[in-house]
Parts: structure tokens; C-alpha cells; sequence
């Protein structure tokens, strides 16, 4: 780890840090601008950098993003990303009665709190992690890819976990697209080229939250914003509100460290499963949606540990734990980093400098979060009309840049209609990018795994981490379709960001 | 909350379900179409494989939606509702650039669709001031999408631009 820490600490890496955690801030606080958006954008302009200082611009860029979304959620009531949602129920409500400032000093404490526990967990359990994985097979690699498409199903579509299955099975159909990895046989590609070269993730992903994104911002209404400056509050007395409520603190962190390492997840839903607890805990549950600051803590500290938590299985088992880290993935196979569990055999310095570019980018979002506060109250005044064609022209120009084929922009195009349409219908659009991500893993695991089974039928019986995955999609099957969630309305579709 | 609610939801469900399943199903006509390659050791590697796993889960996937829809009673309120003149506007808009890219310069094309996008979401009623500032906006707006991110590309990232 100091080694890591001492090839990082450059100047380089601290201009990277700055400048790659404030645009990530800006990109979170302006509605309509996701993180997993930004980080796609922004993976075509880190494509002619070093690689690890690449993956340390994209790492900050997620950090500041996901913090970032806080501001709108407190002041305009727009959550940022979804990950802010829970934040606007509380924070919103404290800026309406003049505690902007404090609002936002708290969500920068617990983001600042949440964001070091996570990246202590980080350097903690990936190495755990990878070592675990070490003894996968394909069968257990199937088991994972089908794991993380049910329970991300599940999870981030509680309500109505069906559409998320059906989210997530259409992304791993759409990864059949193209020719597969064993005999080189181009399916489902109807004589097209380019369809046989398949569909790359990053066009899919700047389609499916970038354009969607714009189209749903211009049908909502335009929000009104609150100032924060009613208010004087210190960084000391958010400590002080922190320290008191150290449980909330150290509750949240655990919860959005476990939600995070689940693949597919993402911080939202940790935000929203922290925020619950917290309310079931409180002594005052009256005090929510009213300004609690407990309410805000939870939310805030949660997001901010399942970020470093989601780094975790895309480090050590390739697969995403958000959608922002599929991305995150993507980036670091395009920078010649093979994430798996040969990364700690192969490459563990990079495990650690990871670790490290987590915590450097949870400083500079702390220290630029409360610094700027007034700055950045001048984002959020950025009309739509004069981003969403900046947006547009980096979600075509982006993409491109990758490939040089205009296929990946009419790619970008088809994804935006078809995220658009999965929104208004209520699906979520974490299990449909997981699918695309997994979907290359899963269908040659399941090849190799039939091949093996075709040998020895029971040896999967004589596999414990393949018995536990199974029980894994049993249970969440069980509890997607028990007849209490079916006789659920079905509410808001909450996505991962 | 500006998703479809009600009679509605209850339609696309519907209409989502039935194409689900027949596109599950044609994928798995498709898939034992495709070769098996048997005789370069096992048919257990065939290509068709995974696609016709997946097809067969849309398909139950997809019916399971079509049934549970004609069956459900109770659907979600409607909150507010999305405003689809815009959106309309907004993708006719996008869809006219993207397809003229490769048609046209790549600056021409960004730059269209910002004067475009501007002329029609920009409020240009207002006082001298207010309008001479939206036009000044504008302008910035277009420097940006025309000069300054094409030629970051271009110049920085060495990227050839359609």
C-alpha cells in the first residue's frame, strides 16, 4: 500500500485529482447528468492517457459525480443521480426552512465519511475477494453472471422485480449480438458487418443514461431553486452531528458496503435500503421526510461506502457492483488492465493504487465540496436549453471517438429510445447494461460448464460456492415471486446509477 | 414521477409481454438454426447454446408479463405528466442530426442542431436586454459545440470527425 501511495503521489496525479473530482461534482449536480453518464464521456477522453492515471480521472469523476448529485437534491429537489434520491426527501425539506448550508455540510461530512469507510473495505475484502475467486470454475462463473442478473433484478426493481429480470435478460440477449468467442460464428447479425462486430458497452451505456436522460429532462418541469446562504454552519458543528450519530454513521456504511459489492446493485439502492433502516431505528421516524438529519446521514454516508464497495467484484471478479463501475470496467479493459482473480497474482499494486484513488478522490470532493459551496450554486443556475445540446454533441463525438464507426452513435441513438422507453414503462436500466457486461462470460461458461457436466453430472453437487449461488437465485426468485410481491403496486422503479 | 401509470401502463405491459415473447421465440427458432459445430469434438459448444437459453427465459419471461397484466386489477397512480411536445420535438431534432452525420461536416451537423434546439427551447420574448443575453448565450453555446469540442477531439485526441 505505501509503495502504491508513493508511486501515486505525483503532481500529475494531484492536477488528475482536482480537475477530474470537480467536473465529476458539476457533472452530479446538474440535472440531467448522470455518473454513469459522465463516466462514459468521459472514458473517450481519458483513451490516450496513462493508464492508471485514466482509471484515477474516471475513479475521481464517479466520486465527485455521485456527491455531487446531493446539491440538486437539497436545493432544487432534482436529485443529481439517482443515488441523491433518499437525499432530496431530507435535504430538501431542511434547505426549504433556511438549513441549506448545514443540508450541504452534512451530505459532504457523511459522503466524506462513507466515501473513506468504503475505501477501507475496498483494500480490505478485494484481496479477500480474489482469492475466493481463485477456485471458481465455470460453473461458478455462470452461477455468478446468472446471480448478479436475478438479485440486481430484484433489488433494483423491489417493487416489480419481474421487469427487472426482463431488464436484465434483454441485455444479456443483446450481448448474443455479434460473433461469439468458441467457433467465431456471427449470430444474429443478418448479414450486417458491423452487427458482427456486436454492441460495444460505452455506446450502449451513453444511449441508454445520456440520451434517455435528455429526453426525459426536457418533459419534466423546470425546478426552482433554494438558496443555501440562510444559513451559517460550520464544518465543526457537522462533525459534531456526525459524531453523534455515530450509529446511523457506522450502520449506513455497512449496509452500502454490502449492497455495493452485490453485482448490478449500485449506490442508489443502498442509499434507499440505509435510509429505511435508519427510519425503522429512529426514535423520532415522525421527524423523515421533514428534514431529518438522520435521514440525510444514512443516505449520504450509504451511496458514498457502495461506491469503493462497487469497485470490489468489477476489480477481482470483472463483474460490475453498479452501473458506473461497469463503465469503470469497461475503462480498464481499454487501458490493458485484465480485472479477475488473477488481478492479485498479476498486478496487485493495482488493487492498491485503486484503493488509494478512491480515498485521494473522497478528500478532494470533501475539501472542493466545502470550499465551493457558493461556486457551485452557479451550475445549477445553467439553463437546459444551453446544456442539452452540449450533451448531445459529447454523446455523439464520445462513442465516435472510440471506434470511428458511425454505427456506435446510431448504437447510442437506439439505446437512448430504448432507455427512454424503458423508464417511462417503469424498468430499470441497471440489469440491462449488467446483462450486455455479463453476457460474454455467462454464454462461455455455460458452454464449458455443459462440457463438464456432460462428463460428471454430479460434480456440481461437490461444489460449495456453486450450491451457495444456486440457493442465491432460488431465494431471490422465491422472493421476486412469492404472492406478496406480486400483490405489490408496482411503485417507482429505482435504477442504479 | 412522470412514468406511465394506469390504463396506460397497463397497455405497454401488455404490448411489452407479447413482443417479449415472440421475440423470445423467433430468437429460438434462430439459435437451433445455428450450426453445431459437432464435428470439431462436442455439440455442447454450439453457438446456439446461449441465445437459446436466453430466448426460452424471455419467452416465459414475457408470457408470465402478458398473463400477470390481464390478471391485475390495481395499477400505480398517475403522477405528473410527461410534457411530450418537447420530448417529441427534442428526438426529431436528434434523430435529423445523427442521421445527417457522415452527410455533412460534423461541425455543421452540432451546429445545426444547436441553432435548432436554441430557436426552439430558448424564450426569445422578453425585454432588449433579456433577449440580447439569450442571443449571447447562444453564441457561446455554438463556439462550443462548433470550435471548441470538435477541435478538442480533433486536435487533442487526434480523432477523425465524420
Amino acid at each position: 500500500m505505501i509503495e502504491s501511495f508513493l508511486a501515486l503521489a505525483t503532481a500529475t496525479t494531484l492536477y488528475n485529482v482536482l480537475w477530474s473530482t470537480l467536473a465529476g461534482i458539476v457533472i452530479g449536480a446538474l440535472p440531467g447528468l448522470t455518473a454513469t453518464m459522465g463516466l462514459a464521456l468521459m472514458t473517450s477522453l481519458t483513451y490516450t492517457m496513462d493508464g492508471r492515471q485514466a482509471i484515477l480521472v474516471l475513479i475521481c469523476l464517479y466520486v465527485g459525480s455521485i456527491y455531487g448529485g446531493s446539491r440538486s437534491a437539497i436545493l432544487l429537489n432534482i436529485p443529481g443521480t439517482p443515488a441523491n434520491a433518499a437525499t432530496a426527501l431530507e435535504g430538501h425539506p431542511m434547505a426549504r426552512r433556511g438549513e441549506g448550508q448545514r443540508a450541504l455540510g452534512l451530505a459532504t461530512v457523511a459522503s466524506l465519511v462513507g466515501g473513506l469507510i468504503g475505501g477501507i473495505a475496498l483494500a480490505l475484502i478485494a484481496p479477500l475477494l480474489a482469492e475466493l475467486a481463485l477456485g471458481f470454475g465455470s460453473i461458478e462463473y455462470f452461477l455468478l453472471g446468472m446471480v448478479g442478473i436475478i438479485v440486481a433484478g430484484k433489488m433494483t426493481s423491489a417493487d416489480d422485480p419481474l421487469k427487472g429480470w426482463i431488464a436484465g435478460f434483454v441485455g444479456l440477449a443483446i450481448a448474443t449480438v455479434g460473433q461469439e468467442a468458441m467457433h467465431a460464428y456471427p449470430r444474429f447479425a443478418f448479414g450486417s458487418l458491423d452487427l458482427a462486430g456486436g454492441i460495444s458497452l460505452i455506446p450502449a451505456m451513453v444511449g441508454a443514461f445520456g440520451i434517455s436522460e435528455l429526453l426525459f429532462s426536457l418533459g419534466a418541469g423546470k425546478a426552482q431553486m433554494i438558496e443555501a446562504s440562510t444559513d451559517v454552519s460550520g464544518l465543526g458543528s457537522n462533525i459534531r452531528d456526525m459524531i453523534r450519530r455515530k450509529v446511523t454513521v457506522i450502520r449506513s456504511s455497512l449496509i452500502g458496503i454490502v449492497i455495493g459489492v452485490i453485482p448490478g446493485v449500485g449506490e442508489d439502492i443502498a442509499s434507499w435500503i440505509s435510509y429505511g433502516a435508519a427510519r425503522r431505528a429512529s426514535r423520532t421516524p415522525d421527524e423523515f421526510t421533514k428534514g431529518s438529519d438522520d435521514g440525510l446521514i444514512a443516505a449520504e454516508t450509504a451511496n458514498s461506502a457502495a461506491l469503493p464497495a462497487a469497485i470490489i467484484p468489477a476489480l477481482t471478479l470483472a463483474v460490475p457492483g453498479s452501473a458506473p463501475a461497469a463503465v469503470l470496467l469497461a475503462a480498464m479493459f481499454i487501458h490493458n488492465v485484465r480485472p479477475g482473480p488473477m488481478i492479485m497474482i498479476e498486478n496487485p499494486d493495482f488493487v492498491a493504487a485503486v484503493c488509494w484513488m478512491v480515498i485521494f478522490g473522497t478528500i478532494a470532493m470533501a475539501v472542493m465540496g466545502l470550499l465551493l459551496t457558493r461556486p457551485l450554486l452557479y451550475v445549477l443556475r445553467i439553463p437546459r436549453e444551453y446544456l442539452t445540446p452540449v450533451v448531445f454533441c459529447l454523446c455523439l463525438i464520445g462513442p465516435y471517438a472510440l471506434s470511428q464507426r458511425l454505427f456506435d452513435v446510431y448504437v447510442v441513438l437506439a439505446f437512448g429510445l430504448l432507455g427512454f422507453a424503458m423508464r417511462l414503462m417503469r424498468y430499470p436500466m441497471a440489469p440491462l447494461i449488467l446483462g450486455i457486461i455479463l453476457g460474454g462470460m455467462v454464454d462461455q461458461n455455460l458452454r464449458r460448464m455443459l462440457q463438464l457436466i456432460d462428463r460428471d453430472p454430479t460434480q456440481i453437487f461437490t461444489r460449495p460456492i456453486a450450491l451457495v449461488l444456486i440457493a442465491i437465485c432460488l431465494a431471490a426468485i422465491f422472493m421476486g415471486t412469492s404472492r406478496r410481491s406480486e400483490a405489490r403496486i408496482p411503485g417507482v422503479s429505482r435504477e442504479a446509477d | 414521477m412522470t412514468e406511465l401509470s394506469g390504463r396506460r401502463l397497463r397497455a405497454a405491459d401488455l404490448a411489452t409481454g407479447l413482443v417479449l415473447a415472440a421475440i423470445g421465440g423467433g430468437m429460438l427458432v434462430a439459435s437451433l438454426a445455428m450450426p453445431t459445430y459437432a464435428e470439431r469434438g462436442s455439440a455442447l459448444t454450439a453457438p446456439g447454446i446461449f441465445p437459446g437459453f436466453i430466448a426460452g427465459i424471455m419467452l416465459v419471461l414475457g408470457i408470465r408479463l402478458a398473463i400477470r397484466t390481464v390478471r391485475r386489477t390495481s395499477w400505480p397512480e398517475a403522477g405528473d405528466a410527461l410534457n411530450w411536445r418537447p420530448v417529441l420535438t427534442g428526438l426529431g431534432l436528434m434523430v435529423a442530426a445523427i442521421a445527417l452525420l457522415g452527410q455533412l461536416d460534423f461541425r455543421l451537423v452540432t451546429g445545426g442542431f444547436s441553432v435548432a434546439f436554441a430557436a426552439y427551447f430558448v424564450e426569445w420574448r422578453g425585454t432588449r436586454s433579456e433577449i440580447g443575453r439569450r442571443a449571447f448565450a447562444t453564441a457561446i453555446l455554438l463556439v462550443i459545440v462548433t470550435v471548441l469540442l470538435p477541435g478538442a477531439f480533433e486536435h487533442i485526441f487526434l480523432v477523425r470527425l465524420p
